[in-house]
């Protein structure tokens, strides 16, 4: 070897470390799948993108909670076939005392509903960072503040006296302290009051598109309606458990609203006003699950039918619009047994939207609020306004707060038959046990559980997690 | 690398030269020749390594066994070596100019060359980690359906499971336990020094039968690809201190598979053709149905199922059709041609080869085709410089059907279960359609047929794959006491792994309004997935042996690893008449993913070798930085300690003992991705883009996982060489564990990725080797070994509680068992639902999928041209979740199902009682059962042809004929097919049991022929 070899050594040598020396900023690699926060702050999209979001992760919640809550309030049963927990975990639970399995199926209607408040809380965040105008940005506030206030609804619908927690942390870390059921009402009330006032001082326009869900109402103006038929629902809720004077301000707030005249409701369409969650089977977009079209193991229960009123054209014509018998009858696969004889056919095609609020609902609040102030004449207006045009059946007449609420009450199951009232509406009047079993062994389950997740993430735990 | 740490390189490069200039000055050197035969028979030994002592470069002998070597002058020690032998050292005394070997045959593997750097190797005699090396002859004894299958009971401290019986491969290495909760969990895999992807590809499948992950689709790894009579030895790096010299893709140990190269002499060509056949390991069937009333109360409401029943059975019997053994009866013969050719002249070396495999799979429809093609060449330029490159282009097409969990009864043992076996599902009508399956999920409105599927559905994988390595040695100053080596090493690894998967409309659970078939009936996915792995390594290696009391080996080097990963799919649904493309379909979607990563890292290490190649002393550094890290400027580093002492005879009836101990860290990146903090995308609503928070986020602080490992052994030889005996002892630390706290979903956040945790892993293995008999016709050599592996994790961060690991592989919540990892209990702790006065409690440990102990015993006996070979493993413990049985039970379909019931107050029949006992969900042991089972795993017989025989081939020199089979018997007090199979594919622990592919064995009648 010589020398000349050795220095070729060398070179060779400071090469290879050259070779790694020079290239510290190869090491930064882009997330090539997803855009990072920043990225979407700052982008000029960004606050529609999130809205949207806003409204998606909501869409995309509300088949499953209508079909849970169908199950809960023996309105549906969810046959998937190759699962038996579907019925199990939802009409059997798991014993002592008899409940829901907070680690089974019937523990939902929490994760997502918590993660859009938080998309709601960002969304204020980023627009807040950007140059939008003082009006957009109370706009977007109004917005996102409602359907929070929405998002939030749901969950004390289904955790009742368990509570739940109301503020979003800043540190996921640290969650936020459970809060009682009436003091989750009463946040969810001062928020949908909040965002009022941020639509009102919220111009002409979002600065974002929205859906035809919304159509009618895209406008700050146009959704403060909307915030306020979700004020006028959450009142009505706070009034039958024990706010006394909720249901006078429900009757307020039911002012501001879209609703028809009292007895004032037209036709079919004329009920069904209102803002919807849209649903697609285009690429990337969402359909609604609770067509059978879409997934066919949702059925209804027989009751419906039995249940059902007969008027002078026959029986009770929400009935037949909304409800058909199979040809034979389906049984799930598990030893659980219960033949399914109906299927819903209230969301025809997967495309089919899905009601948030609309004026019938809204009609059946104002008389519920009109039973519980006295106004009995009122309520029989609304009442009998929709029986004749929403089921084809004659009027009833009432003159006692409880006969008004068995009245109500049968209103109140046909019309908003399968999306999401009829369980809350017996719990809230004390009458759970009027909801049949189907087989021996079976419950009706007061609240859905607090999620195991939620309980093994807390170092105190919530007198919910037992 | 930082400026100051490429300094520090330099510097180090210089000192080395700088060091070695001292030993310059050319000494007197001079010609040694011989020959080197094998004891005993004295045939010339081919190819065998010459050398002086000390020094790794040296020659080969030709094919009659001469060599001619140049050395220095003086008294000079030199040794032959060769694959499969022992090596013998001679002094050559000052003048001397010749030197004759006969070596012995290296039955106690006591010999060989292991990995000690990305350039150095050490004798095996002195090793200071427990050495685990496979042979090209134990590997290629009986054919497999993939690397992992062959190496299978050869690997002490290795669990090797395959994920179930599917044609093509899958399976898993899981090496000394558990070394990660989220992290990476497969070993890394090196072939001739080029890192190769082991990844399995998700086929989008469970879009289609409506599953819930990619581990549950049943795919294959991509070690599957590799043809096994290609490789000349797999070399297991089990420690921290074995695998440090890895960093930071080393936790869970690296496998390293070296390739057969060319020997020099006249061209040699070896064809082997194999015919097999396979076959269900085990089938029982399902119940047999007494009579109509008994058909009837399993049926339910069900009219379809009542019609049907009403029609097969009468009053007093019911047919009986044996689904499992029709659809998985096929004995099709699989078949595979292995050529090779090698040979070197002059300074030349080749080996080339081809193969190709046809595997049938027991399922109609199924199988699986490995085709290989190999190059190695070797070629030394001068008297310095050796250029070796290896190209290997690899295809692999399997088709697998369906298997495990679904959701549309798609998977046969999950239809089967709901069906009472009542009906010929075989049966078509004159138009050719199946008859419909009137049970599972209910004919008209869903449930499937299992024999239409697996006949009408296409689930193709096509895999195309090129590794190329290259490796320049240039020894760059050969001295009498001192050698400076530098080498340049690099490669590629790229594959294009292609999926199709077509369920046609007219598939029973494909059909309009069914829950997979929907509004869009018929699913095609057509996708492809690429994945590209490059790393280049420059290395100097510089040796100097200033006496026999001394050996120093100083290396550095550095090293660059690409990773880039581009996934897609198409995804058609409602599919027109004759479509067999995703364009056109009424509903078109797209699943698309891309990863990019990149490692840089430098190493130092010192090797000194002392007192006569007693005492070995290591100790090395390597530090890395990677774009994987959330810091992706900061280096991290992994020191590693050796040391180990060679005792000659020490006491009477002992020939050798070695005592071993070492300690070193290594480590495991984070995954792609978990450094970021990002958005998702929601898809669309309304048309327009949607995008919120993902459910778990990342966090910008992530780094490697860090694996502290001290290991202790003791290696020895007894007997005159007739017994060997191997123990070691490892207690390892794992720190920095990644973790994934479950947040409280009230937070909007459901979890995060954070280091911290702790887990602790201790374990024994032990190996022994005996002869009992060495005859000149007749030999035996036995083998057993035992291992054991616990993995406690031991702490979490402050704040970071229990978690599970949200997917299904970690099995089905707290009803089936699933995983659950909470400090104070181990890895592979089963958590679950536990009756406590009546009242079920939920997260309850259960039981343990981890076996206490695993062994395994291998036979080798040769009788003159006779060679007889077994392997039996034994694994002791190790929880399943035995879903299958459960599906089954459910379904009141079970084969044992009317049985008398332990007790009849909880069920009148034995599978009522099991399935009541659980209660739903409520009493989650009842389906958590003992996994023990002890399997044939290899029988070989084989018979060396006399020569006349073999010359009726045309040129033919050698020839065998061998009967083999694989997986023949499994005894085992488990009900289903076989305890090894696992749901998740490769997942940190295997224990879920669900409707798999059932395992099959195989037979093999192979011809080799040698020219």
């Amino acid at each position: 070897m010589t020398r000349r070899h050795f220095w070729h050594g060398v070179r060779l040598g400071v090469l290879l470390t050259g070779v790694a020396a020079c290239s510290a900023e190869r090491l930064v690699i882009p997330n090539y799948n997803q855009p990072t926060t920043d990225g979407v702050g700052k982008d000029p999209k960004g606050v529609q993108l999130l809205a949207e979001g806003v409204l998606d992760g909501h869409r995309d919640a509300m088949p499953g909670m209508i079909r849970d809550l169908g199950v809960f309030g023996r309105e549906a049963y969810n046959y998937f076939p190759t699962d038996g927990r579907t019925i199990s975990n939802y009409l059997v639970g798991i014993p002592g005392p008899q409940r829901l399995d907070p680690a089974g199926f019937a523990a939902g209607g929490w994760t997502g509903r918590y993660q859009n408040q938080r998309n709601a809380v960002q969304l204020i965040e980023v627009a807040n960072s950007t140059a939008l105008s003082a009006a957009q940005k109370a706009a977007v506030s109004g917005f996102a503040k409602t359907f929070r206030a929405l998002e939030l609804s749901y969950v004390i619908v289904e955790r009742d006296t368990l509570g739940a927690p109301v503020d979003i942390p800043a540190d996921p870390n640290s969650p936020a302290p459970f809060v009682s059921r009436d003091s989750v009402y009463k946040f969810i009330s001062a928020t949908l009051d909040d965002a009022a006032k941020d639509l009102q001082a919220g111009g002409t326009s979002f600065p974002f598109p929205l859906h035809t869900g919304f159509a009618g109402f895209d406008t700050p103006a146009g959704f403060l309606q909307f915030n306020r038929a979700l004020a006028a629902r959450i009142l009505s809720y706070r009034g039958s458990l024990g706010c006394a004077a909720c249901y006078q301000q429900a009757l307020t707030a039911l002012g501001q609203t879209f609703v028809s005249p009292v007895g004032g409701a037209t036709s079919l369409a004329d009920l069904n006003r209102g803002i919807y969650d849209v649903f697609s089977t285009a690429a990337g977009d969402t359909p609604n699950f609770n067509s059978f079209a879409q997934d066919n193991y949702i059925y209804a229960h027989a009751s419906i039918q039995s249940d059902a009123q007969s008027g002078p054209s026959g029986i009770d014509a929400r009935y037949t619009r909304k409800v058909v018998p199979l040809a034979t009858p389906v049984t799930p696969p598990s030893n659980l047994n219960v033949a399914a004889t109906h299927r819903f056919i209230i969301y025809p095609t997967p495309d089919s939207p899905s009601p948030i609020i609309r004026n019938e609902e809204l009609m059946l609040i104002r008389a519920e609020a009109n039973i519980f102030t006295g106004n009995f004449a009122a309520a029989m207006q609304d009442i009998n306004n929709i029986r004749s045009v929403s089921g084809g059946l004659g009027p009833v007449a009432f003159a006692t707060q409880s006969d008004g609420l068995t009245a109500l009450l049968y209103e109140r199951r046909y019309s908003l038959l399968f999306e999401g009232q009829r369980w809350n509406d017996y719990r809230r009047f004390g009458l759970l046990s009027l909801l049949p079993l189907d087989r021996p062994g079976q419950f009706v389950a007061k609240v859905m559980p607090i999620p195991q997740a939620e309980c093994d993430a807390r170092v105190t735990k919530p007198s919910g997690c037992t | 690398m930082n400026r100051i740490r490429s300094s520090v390189f330099s510097l180090l490069l210089l000192g080395l030269f700088a060091t070695s200039s001292s030993a310059w000055g050319q000494a007197q050197a001079r010609d040694v020749s011989g020959r080197v035969t094998i004891a005993g028979t004295g045939q010339p030994l081919p190819d065998a390594v010459v050398a002086v002592a000390g020094q790794s470069v040296g020659t080969r002998t030709n094919e009659r066994g001469e060599f001619r070597l140049r050395i220095p002058g003086g008294d000079v020690t030199i040794f032959a070596r060769a694959v499969g032998y022992k090596r013998e050292t001679k002094t050559i005394p000052s003048g001397a100019g010749s030197a004759d070997f006969a070596l012995d045959k290296d039955v106690l593997e006591l010999e060989g060359v292991i990995v000690t750097g990305q350039a150095t190797g050490l004798e095996r005699k002195n090793a200071a980690t427990a050495v685990a090396v496979v042979s090209s002859e134990a590997l290629a004894r009986v054919p497999a359906a993939s690397l992992e299958s062959a190496l299978q009971g050869k690997v002490i401290g290795a669990s090797i499971n395959m994920n179930n019986g599917a044609p093509g491969g899958g399976g898993q290495i899981q090496i000394r336990g558990a070394s990660s909760l989220i992290g990476r969990i497969d070993p890394l895999i090196i072939v001739d020094g080029v890192a190769i992807s082991n990844a399995t590809r998700s086929n989008q499948q469970s879009l289609i039968t409506g599953s819930l992950n990619k581990g549950e689709e049943n795919g294959t790894n991509r070690l599957a690809d590799l043809n096994p009579s290609d490789i000349e030895s797999v070399e297991v790096l089990k420690s921290a201190a074995a695998s440090a010299i890895y960093g930071s893709q080393a936790t869970n140990g690296v496998v390293i598979i070296t390739t057969k190269r060319g020997q020099s002499g006249s061209p040699r060509f070896n064809f082997t053709q194999r015919v097999g056949t396979s076959q269900l390991i085990r089938n029982r069937g399902t119940r047999h149905f007494q009579n109509l009333d008994q058909a009837l109360s399993e049926i339910g409401d069900n009219p379809e199922g009542i019609a049907t029943a009403t029609s097969t059975c009468t009053a007093t019997s019911c047919p009986y059709y044996d689904y499992i053994g029709e659809l998985y009866g096929r004995k099709d013969p699989s078949y595979e041609s292995v050529m090779s050719l090698s040979g070197g002249v002059a300074g030349t070396r080749y080996y080339a080869s081809g193969s190709d495999k046809q595997e049938s799979g027991i399922a109609m429809g199924t199988g699986a085709r490995r085709q290989s093609l190999r190059a190695n060449i070797d070629q030394t330029v001068g008297q310095r410089v050796t250029i070796s490159l290896g190209s290997n282009l690899l295809r692999s097409f399997s088709q697998r059907g369906i298997s495990n969990n679904d959701n549309a009864f798609s998977s046969p043992l999950y239809g089967f279960a709901y069906t009472p076996a009542i009906l010929d599902l075989r049966q078509r009508d004159e138009l050719g359609q199946y008859v419909l399956n009137p049970f599972a999920g209910g004919g008209t409105l869903g449930g499937s047929n299992p024999f239409q599927t697996f006949d009408l559905m296409q689930n193709n994988e096509d895999v195309y794959r090129l590794i190329f390595s290259g490796k320049a040695n240039w020894a760059a100053y050969s001295g009498e006491r001192s050698n400076l080596n530098l080498s340049l090493q690099g490669g590629a690894d790229r594959y294009s792994n292609e999926n199709y998967i077509r369920a046609p409309q007219e598939l029973q659970f494909q059909r309009a309004g069914t829950a997979e078939g929907g509004t869009f009936p018929g699913a095609i996915i057509q996708g492809n997935g690429t994945e590209r792995l490059t790393s280049l390594n420059g290395n100097a290696v510089w040796t100097f042996t200033p006496g026999s009391w001394l050996t120093a080996t100083t290396s550095a080097g550095v090293q660059l690893q690409d990773r880039a990963f581009n996934d897609y799919n198409l995804v058609g649904r409602g599919l027109g008449p004759q479509q067999f493309v995703a364009a056109g379909a009424q509903n078109i979607s797209i699943t698309d993913r891309q990863e990019k990563s990149r490692t840089q890292a430098g190493y130092g290490q010192q090797e000194l070798l002392m007192f006569g190649e007693r005492l070995y002393l290591s100790g090395a550094l390597r530090g890395e930085r990677a774009s994987l890290n959330g810091d992706t400027h900061k280096t991290f580093y992994y020191p590693r300690v050796l040391a180990s002492y060679l005792f000659a005879s020490p006491f009477r009836g002992i020939d050798e003992l070695k005592v071993r101990t070492s300690y070193g860290v290594s480590g495991n990146q984070p995954g792609y991705g978990d450094r970021f903090l990002a958005l998702t995308s929601y898809g669309l609503i309304g048309g327009l883009n949607a995008y919120g928070l993902p459910s778990t986020i990342g966090n910008p602080n992530i780094k490697p996982e860090r694996l502290n490992e001290f290991e202790v052994g003791l290696d020895g030889a007894f007997l005159g060489e007739r017994a060997r005996l191997e123990a070691t002892f490892y207690n390892r630390k794992l720190t920095d564990l990644l973790v994934r706290p479950q947040l409280a979903p009230s937070s909007g956040i459901n979890a995060t990725v954070v280091n911290g945790g702790e887990m602790s892993t201790k374990g024994y293995e032990f190996g022994l080797t005996l002869i009992p008999i060495q005859r000149g016709n007749l030999n035996w050599t036995s083998r057993t070994t035992w291992y054991q592996s616990r993995a406690d994790i031991t702490s979490f961060p402050p704040g970071v509680q229990p978690f599970t690991t949200g997917t299904a592989a970690g099995g089905f919540g707290n009803a089936y068992g699933r995983l659950r990892f909470a400090p104070g209990h181990t890895v592979t702790t089963i958590w679950g639902n536990k009756l406590v006065n009546g009242k079920t409690v939920g997260n309850q440990p259960l039981a343990d999928a981890n076996p206490k102990y695993v062994m395994s015993f291998g036979n080798d006996i040769s009788l003159k041209s006779l060679d007889f070979n077994v392997l039996v493993d034994y694994r002791r413990g190790g929880t399943v979740s035995n879903m299958t049985l459960n599906l089954y039970d459910e379904g009141a379909n079970t084969w044992d199902y009317d049985k008398p019931s332990p007790d009849t107050a909880i069920g009148a029949t034995l599978g009522a009682y099991r399935y009541n006992l659980w209660g739903g969900g409520k009493n989650t042991a009842a389906y958590l059962v003992d996994g023990s089972y002890v399997k044939v795993r290899e029988v070989n017989v084989s018979y060396t042809l006399p020569q006349g025989f073999v010359s009726h081939f045309r040129g033919a020199q050698s020839g065998k004929l061998s009967l083999s089979g694989r997986n023949l018997f499994i005894i085992t007090p488990y009900n289903g097919f076989d305890p090894e199979v696992n749901n998740g594919g490769n997942f940190v622990a295997r224990f879920v049991d669900l409707a798999p592919f059932p395992p099959s064995r195989t037979f093999y009648l192979s011809l080799d022929l040698g020219f």
